[in-house]
């Protein structure tokens, strides 16, 4: 049976609903100006193929998210919204630093979402009995 | 059910999982544990179990401020917010506004997240 050890647990975080998410806060800047970095909180997501952020993240560190190559995300009620892909680096002190392309959506939207993509660079349990994910950073 | 099985063996043609100083025709013994609920001992004997999960640190005084302040929050529902520490430094509908806001007060790396309004009743999925 394989056994995974993990270096780092974190609660899940509250919603004003007073639900709770496994909800991740990183430093996220742009691939060639890594020096430039805004903090975000993104929800974890194991049903997204590709990680997802608020276009507005994006213009915030001086992405132009209306260029680059656009990508269709759908829902699972078959609504779509448009996103540009860009390279950015996520960075975490005690993580360390991912180099990701990642979607910026071109509509308004309420979270971003750490996917698939993410997940392929660390290793993530979770125990939903005790809201509470571990990671650490190896795949 | 443990087995215990004894054999000389060479020690150039033993290979462990980590470093374990030998003499040269050293009886060695090996468990063969089938009990999968038991540590694993390791070629020192001491078992292995896992150093613990250590908790992020990362915004941890943000962490718990918004665990803890709800009602605050509430105010802030469907804006942008910069919080640092216990402070709200900047809030309105553009945090690329709110981003240069904070970094004039000398903050490098503004934390700015989206409040998501209350919504009784609606179940959330990722997109």
């Amino acid at each position: 049976m394989p056994v995974v050890a993990y270096e780092y647990q974190i609660e899940y975080a509250y919603d004003l609903d007073g639900k709770r998410f496994p909800r991740l806060s990183f430093q996220i800047a742009k691939a060639d100006d890594p020096a430039v970095t805004v903090d975000v909180a993104a929800y974890l997501d194991s049903g997204a193929e590709r990680s997802l952020f608020s276009g507005r993240i994006g213009a915030a560190l001086g992405i132009d998210v209306l260029s680059g190559p656009k990508l269709v995300y759908q829902s699972t009620t078959d609504s779509r919204l448009v996103a540009t892909l860009h390279t950015v680096r996520l960075i975490h002190p005690d993580l360390g630093s991912f180099s990701l392309e990642v979607g910026f959506s071109t509509s308004a939207i309420q979270r971003n979402l750490l996917g698939r993509d993410f997940f392929n660079l660390v290793q993530i349990g979770f125990r939903e009995h005790y809201l509470t994910f571990y990671i650490t950073p190896t795949p | 059910m443990r087995v215990i099985a004894a054999k000389v063996l060479d020690p150039t043609h033993l290979e462990l999982s980590e470093p374990l100083a030998l003499r040269s025709g050293l009886r060695i013994a090996v468990t063969v544990n089938e009990d999968e609920s038991e540590p694993v001992v390791s070629a020192t004997g001491k078992a292995e179990q896992p150093a613990p999960a250590r908790p992020l640190r990362h915004r941890q005084r943000e962490h718990a401020w918004l665990r803890t302040h709800g009602d605050v929050l509430r105010a802030y529902a469907g804006h942008w917010l910069v919080l640092e520490g216990e402070e709200i430094i900047a809030h309105g509908d553009d945090p690329a506004e709110l981003v240069t806001q904070a970094r004039d007060r000398g903050i490098r790396s503004p934390y700015v997240f989206f409040v998501e309004p209350p919504q009784p009743g609606v179940v959330k999925i990722g997109l």
